[in-house]
């Protein structure tokens, strides 16, 4: 018996073997991100202070917008020419190839935005050694827009205005990434003014955040992968 | 996970049939295709599905391979019935659909690959090589998917065939093989499913109209009656 996670990292090397022969996705995500990122802060002025309060807010939402194309495309041409079909006649659960094309998705999408993250939140005025904190939620909280990002991508399989479908469902399931990211990140900011201002010792409020991210994160891991497989296997059908 | 014990071939039993059909009925977009089909197929066996465009080819076929529910009865396919396990049953399959399931950003040899693991098959690259070379696109092993034309990708795509003939217990499902082939690639086709039921593989085969093969049976969708074949 051959384990059954060699078709998923072969499936993950194809996929990045891909990515990498074709970066114009990868650079078109990053490009789009990039954008955002740096237009909103030209168009606001140079308020330090204002554009720090903003910035967990700005960087979310590019992130969001950024990933979301690359989502709705994310099966599009395997459905096409078939690489799906072979996927659900595969004695490999089509749930685990899933996942795994998922987390290749996380690295493919997310990731390029993570890394480049932290130059574009120097321009935020977030100081460097907030980084780690915010790289932190946004790695965690993508995996969290990806998860959702394969069901809607799944579930509009077929569909001939797939984007708008795959928007309609992204949309209110990846509120709470938001949120959650958001407050997170600010929660980095205060944590780290408190503790300049007084003893030194972090308070941890981001922690909280970072708990109920988590839990979100572990949930969809559960909930995505067979929901993308079922979805696939209807619009198969 | 346990192992299936149908899963190496040692413990194949050949004394059931390769493929057992009993009352099955299928159904596409309301209409009727299938009827009371009964049917055998034991090992070494090349079955000929023959029918009109929207006949119900590839929706049996599909059907075979769980991708589409049957309406009524049952088969099973070395013993495996259709309600049993997913993995199990599809370790008992090959799918050769219309599509060609090609990575068109990787080349031949790298989307091969993955389409071997997908099959549960542990190939090398000497193998691939091999498969390539027995559908006579030795030269397209480094060639990107989507550069191929529409014949050299069928051909890719039926060299799964090739990796696939060591596991003779598995029923060879090809949808339409022989079409954007040119000769060649045809007699290299016949050669390799000949071989494979020598061997006492088996194969299900659809087309209309001439078949290059001499079939064991023939199963004729859209005509009425179906009854017994074999």
């Amino acid at each position: 018996m051959r384990g059954m996670f060699q078709p998923c990292f072969a499936i993950m090397l194809a996929d990045i073997r891909s990515a990498l022969r074709y970066p114009g996705d990868i650079l078109s995500g990053l490009s789009f991100f990039i954008m955002i990122t740096t237009l909103v802060p030209l168009g606001l002025g140079s308020d330090q202070g204002e554009l720090a309060r903003i910035a967990p807010a700005i960087i979310w939402i590019a992130v969001m917008l950024a990933s979301l194309p690359q989502m709705d495309r994310l099966f599009t041409r395997h459905a096409k020419n078939g690489v799906l079909e072979q996927m659900l006649v595969s004695p490999a659960p089509m749930a685990m190839l899933m996942l795994a094309k998922i987390l290749t998705a996380w690295v493919i999408i997310i990731l390029p935005l993570v890394l480049a993250a932290p130059v574009l939140g120097l321009m935020f005025g977030l100081p460097f050694h907030m980084l780690a904190g915010v790289l932190g939620f946004l790695a965690m909280g993508g995996l969290c827009l990806v998860l959702i990002g394969a069901m809607a991508a799944a579930l509009s399989l077929g569909s001939r205005q797939s984007g708008i479908f795959t928007a309609i469902i992204v949309l209110p399931l990846s509120m709470p990434v938001l949120i959650f990211g958001v407050a997170g990140i600010s929660a980095i900011q205060t944590d780290h003014a408190m503790a300049g201002a007084s003893t030194g010792a972090s308070t941890g409020a981001s922690t909280g955040h970072m708990m109920l991210l988590g839990a979100l994160t572990l949930v969809l891991l559960v909930l995505s992968p067979p929901v993308t497989a079922a979805a696939i296997r209807f619009s198969e059908e | 996970m346990t192992p299936s014990p149908i899963h190496h071939p040692s413990v194949q039993s050949d004394t059931g049939n390769r493929l057992r059909i009993d009352d099955l009925a299928m159904m596409r977009g309301g209409m009727s295709l299938i009827e009371a089909l009964h049917l055998r197929l034991d090992a070494g066996q090349l079955m000929f599905l023959r029918g009109a465009n929207g006949s119900g080819k590839t929706t049996f076929l599909r059907g075979l391979a769980r991708l589409i529910p049957i309406t009524q009865g049952q088969f099973a396919i070395n013993g495996i019935i259709n309600t049993a396990d997913q993995s199990a049953l599809m370790r008992q399959i090959i799918l050769i659909g219309h599509r060609n399931a090609g990575l068109e950003h990787l080349n031949v040899t790298d989307s091969l690959r993955l389409m071997a693991s997908l099959m549960d098959m542990d190939i090398s690259q000497q193998q691939i090589i091999a498969a390539l070379d027995h559908m006579g696109i030795t030269a397209l092993a480094h060639r990107q998917m989507n550069q191929l034309s529409a014949g050299q990708q069928r051909r890719v795509a039926l060299s799964r065939l090739v990796l696939a003939a060591p596991q003779t217990h598995r029923l060879w499902l090809i949808d339409e093989p022989f079409n954007a082939l040119d000769d060649a690639a045809i007699s290299q086709l016949c050669d390799l499913i000949t071989t494979y039921c020598h061997h006492g593989g088996t194969a299900i085969i659809s087309g209309h109209g001439h078949m290059p093969l001499r079939p064991d049976a023939t199963l004729t969708l859209g005509t009425k009656p179906q009854g017994v074949v074999t």
